[in-house]
């Protein structure tokens, strides 16, 4: 489990723009390090923007649930029991980085914005890249369809 | 915190609230269920069932034929959560209103629960962890028990003690609940758990044994406050959810001293963190309605709780058997 994320800047996002669905800077590395998440606001969408291990992700801020704001969550490596299992091997080998929300707790994918608690409230994500130390945003991505569900931990 | 603050921020907070009722009110239109029975639990606590009856006549109005309701007033499938609010908020509201149409409505909610809940005493609702679901229909029928007629608490007991079981018997060694799931932290779970379902049967009959549960709970709800006065970093909600319970646990175990420093200091802190309407899901954030509502929630609660009438605070809960009073109902009949 990674450690919670922790805003690095105030509340209010930085608002920007794409132009032609181009990528759009939107902070620069350093601004964002491993552990961090930005609140972003790209063409009036509020998106959160997470450093997991020097990788980042992008992911729309509001939970599908009651709105609650992702960019608070804590980011957790969640093992998943992908339908692609075979039989005979073990649920649960796989994991998947997600952002679990803050207010009641449902976790997303940050790779696929696949909801991993109800499968039908996936949200969308954005392609990252980093340019000459910039990290830039391409345009939104369709939500995840129907994920793998999260395996339990025992107790 | 001064009594004549709070008082203040109520009525200032409460102008604000029937100011955007067209946001959250089913008279108006279809509204999310869950932002609606939050505000009726606002009209309640401010004693103002009494001039609400068309705010209830359309809650009723909407009550799928299986007794339950969706999470937005338009969905067609009901679900235990919201359903369960919106009883609770039906039955304590036709303590006051004496309605026939309200009280068949909080029948054919009865048997909704009835019906829905598994062997094991659980009910079940694909958006909230099992344990979570499973207080609030708990806390319904805490209350039929507490206010309802003869009849319907032949019919509810049984079931009520298999889902308090099921939640008592999930309590972990350390005092708190926790959701796998949903709530690793355990935060809202145990604050929700011990205030919902679990502390009413100190004052009902035919309860479980649940004073040693609830000693647990409060103790952990204690150890997990921040120093600041909020909890699970920041979280308005849940930091409300903590401070409620921990109203009504310490009133009920009397242990109001041990808890008044925490009280004061959460007060303290979800004051300090509203916004000049409203409070936010985490501070400086924007208002959220839903959670305006818990705000002044919380400072109704906190008024209860300074009164010198220790039962005030738990007819809040609609737990003290007959008796479903508020003290701005009182105050208006001096």
């Amino acid at each position: 489990m990674c450690p919670a994320a922790r805003p690095s800047s105030g509340i209010s996002p930085r608002r920007y723009r794409s132009v032609n669905d181009q990528k759009v800077p939107v902070a620069r590395e350093q601004e964002v390090p491993p552990g961090a998440s930005r609140l972003l606001n790209v063409d009036g969408k509020e998106v959160a923007l997470f450093n997991v291990e020097g990788r980042y992700y992008a992911i729309g801020n509001k939970c599908s649930h009651r709105s609650g704001p992702l960019v608070r969550g804590r980011v957790e490596t969640v093992p998943v029991a992908p339908p692609e299992v075979g039989p005979g091997l073990p649920a649960g080998q796989a994991t998947v980085v997600a952002v679990r929300c803050p207010v009641h707790g449902w976790l997303f994918d940050l790779s696929t914005g696949a909801c991993l608690t109800r499968p039908s409230a996936s949200i969308p994500t954005y392609p990252v890249t980093c340019e000459d130390g910039q990290v830039c945003l391409g345009s939104q991505q369709g939500q995840a369809a129907g994920p793998s569900m999260p395996v339990a931990p025992s107790a | 915190m001064e009594l004549d603050k709070v008082a203040s921020l109520v009525e200032s907070e409460y102008q604000f609230f029937t100011k955007v009722h067209d946001k959250w009110s089913l008279t108006k239109g279809p509204q999310d269920m869950e932002l609606v029975a939050h505000a009726l639990r606002v009209i309640l606590h401010m004693g103002k069932v009494g001039e609400s009856l068309p705010e209830y006549t359309a809650l009723v109005n909407i009550q799928h034929a299986d007794g339950g309701w969706g999470r937005e007033s338009t969905e067609k499938e009901s679900a235990a959560w919201v359903s369960a609010f919106c009883a609770l908020m039906l039955i304590r509201a036709d303590a006051i209103l004496q309605n026939a149409a309200v009280e068949k409505s909080v029948w054919k909610s009865i048997e909704y629960f009835l019906q829905g809940q598994k062997p094991d005493g659980r009910w079940v609702d694909s958006e909230w962890g099992d344990l979570d679901t499973t207080s609030h229909p708990v806390s319904f029928f805490n209350v039929v028990l507490a206010l309802g007629t003869p009849k319907m608490k032949d019919a509810v007991r049984a079931s009520w003690r298999k889902g308090l079981k099921f939640i008592v018997d999930a309590q972990s060694q350390d005092g708190g609940w926790y959701d796998p799931v949903f709530q690793p932290s355990g935060v809202e779970t145990t604050a929700h758990l011990v205030q919902d379902a679990v502390v009413a049967s100190l004052a009902l009959p035919e309860g479980l044994p649940v004073r040693p549960t609830c000693e647990k709970g409060l103790n952990w709800i204690l150890e997990h406050q921040a120093a600041d006065g909020s909890w699970d970093d920041h979280n308005e909600d849940h930091t409300m959810d903590c401070t409620r319970s921990t109203l009504l646990i310490s009133r009920m175990l009397r242990a109001e001293e041990k808890a008044r420093p925490a009280l004061e200091k959460a007060v303290d802190w979800i004051v300090a963190t509203k916004n000049p309407n409203g409070w936010p899901d985490f501070p400086g954030m924007e208002t959220n309605l839903e959670r305006t509502c818990d705000g002044l929630d919380v400072l109704l609660k906190y008024q209860a709780w300074r009164q010198s009438d220790p039962l005030e605070m738990v007819r809040r809960w609609g737990y003290v058997p007959g008796s479903p009073t508020f003290i701005r109902d009182l105050a208006a009949k001096v």
